[in-house]
């Protein structure tokens, strides 16, 4: 086990053994830990980025109230994918067996089958946002200092631990950790703004 | 604890998500996460950055997401795990398995030393039967090894002859009437006459 998620799946033990024992605020850290890698799982089913807010709702209730039957047998990620996974496939299956209970000519199952639910719901104007929020990272990462662009690359792209980066650059790991953040606030001050000005919340 | 100050926070941040942040700093960041929107929000640009990198640009979290899931929560029954105290069935463990282990010896020890009394059931019944010569003749059993007196204690002929005498019989069958009662008084003289009682019966 590395280093990094050793530190992870010890936080999510603590935190699991504290909702255990009642404690719901633990549940909250579990939540906004997760909540971004439970979304984009459940998007990644459904296509639909509003009801996938909703579905990775009912992801984290799902959990809570299961809670007191993990045994840690598992890492509490998996358990929570596992849940994620289920949910998502049997709400695709719910929305077609709500799809099928209506008669339809064939006109009918043409316009349903081109809805905007079951092709996802990125409106024209999300997408023009997420285009620009695409090339301004880009830009804003282009124009990084070597050693920040690569150390930040390693990391999100390759996915390596600070450790590994601090190997594979010939440095310590607090001049890794200093460089991935600065790579992130640099990128961050370009791209706050557009958020903001854009309204993108979801 | 030392005081983050917020670009302090934001380095969290930009450790948190990587993993990198130990138990102790990711419990104080969540925390301060928890109630503060604006660091929030600073996790979720990071992590948008984080996946643009990867090539997908994802659903960002609805601003209220956590707080929506909490609030429900705080509606839901606390789910509390009953407490299992595995370290202390570990202890626990030996000391009952010593403890059993104490218990069968004893009852072992006990069966053992029974055995040695069918020659005390044999003199008790010779005394019935006022026959003094087999009360020599049991007496010299005595100095004879244990299985040796068992097998003459419970012999037919010398069962036959004790139960020639009415009186015998009228015990052999009062025995064999109160078998259990017999068992459970504690009275070494009785116990061994249910027995050549039911040795009687076969």
């Amino acid at each position: 086990m590395t280093q990094h998620s050793k530190y992870s799946e010890q936080l999510d033990d603590d935190l699991v053994a504290r909702v255990q024992r009642g404690d719901k605020t633990a549940f909250d850290f579990l939540v906004i830990k997760y909540q971004h890698k439970i979304i984009q799982l459940v998007n990644g089913y459904i296509k639909d980025p509003s009801e996938s807010q909703d579905v990775a709702q009912e992801v984290f209730l799902k959990a809570y109230r299961a809670i007191g039957s993990f045994r840690g047998d598992a890492a509490f990620y998996t358990w929570l994918y596992r849940i994620a996974i289920n949910t998502a496939k049997n709400y695709l299956l719910s929305r077609s067996r709500r799809s099928s209970l209506y008669e339809v000519d064939i006109q009918e199952a043409e316009a349903i089958e081109n809805a905007p639910q079951l092709q996802g719901m990125e409106t024209p104007e999300r997408h023009l946002l997420n285009e620009e929020i695409v090339d301004t990272i880009k830009i804003a990462i282009d124009n990084l200092p070597e050693e920040m662009r690569i150390a930040i690359m390693l990391r999100e792209f390759e996915g390596l631990s600070y450790e590994e980066i601090a190997v594979a650059m010939d440095c310590p790991v607090g001049t890794v950790r200093s460089r991935i953040f600065r790579a992130r606030e640099a990128i961050d001050s370009q791209l706050n703004p557009l958020l903001e000005h854009g309204d993108f919340d979801a | 604890m030392v005081i983050l100050m917020p670009d302090n926070l934001n380095q969290k941040i930009s450790q948190f998500i990587d993993n990198e942040l130990d138990e102790v700093d990711a419990l104080y960041l969540l925390n301060k996460i928890r109630v503060k929107p604006e660091l929030q929000e600073k996790l979720n640009r990071y992590q948008i950055i984080g996946q643009v990198i990867k090539g997908d640009i994802g659903v960002v979290p609805e601003a209220d997401f956590v707080k929506r899931i909490s609030l429900q929560i705080q509606q839901e029954p606390t789910y509390l795990l009953p407490k299992t105290k595995v370290e202390k069935i570990s202890y626990k463990k030996p000391a009952a398995i010593a403890a059993s282990l104490f218990i069968v010896a004893i009852i072992a020890g006990h069966s053992v030393t029974d055995k040695a009394q069918p020659a005390r059931v044999v003199s008790t019944l010779q005394v019935a039967d006022n026959n003094k010569a087999n009360n020599k003749e049991v007496k010299k059993q005595e100095d004879k090894p244990l299985e040796a007196i068992a097998q003459k204690a419970v012999s037919p002929q010398a069962i036959a002859k004790v139960s020639e005498n009415p009186l015998n019989k009228q015990i052999s069958d009062y025995l064999q009437a109160h078998n259990g009662n017999l068992d459970t008084n504690n009275e070494p003289i009785f116990q061994p006459y249910a027995r050549v009682s039911s040795y009687n019966q076969e």
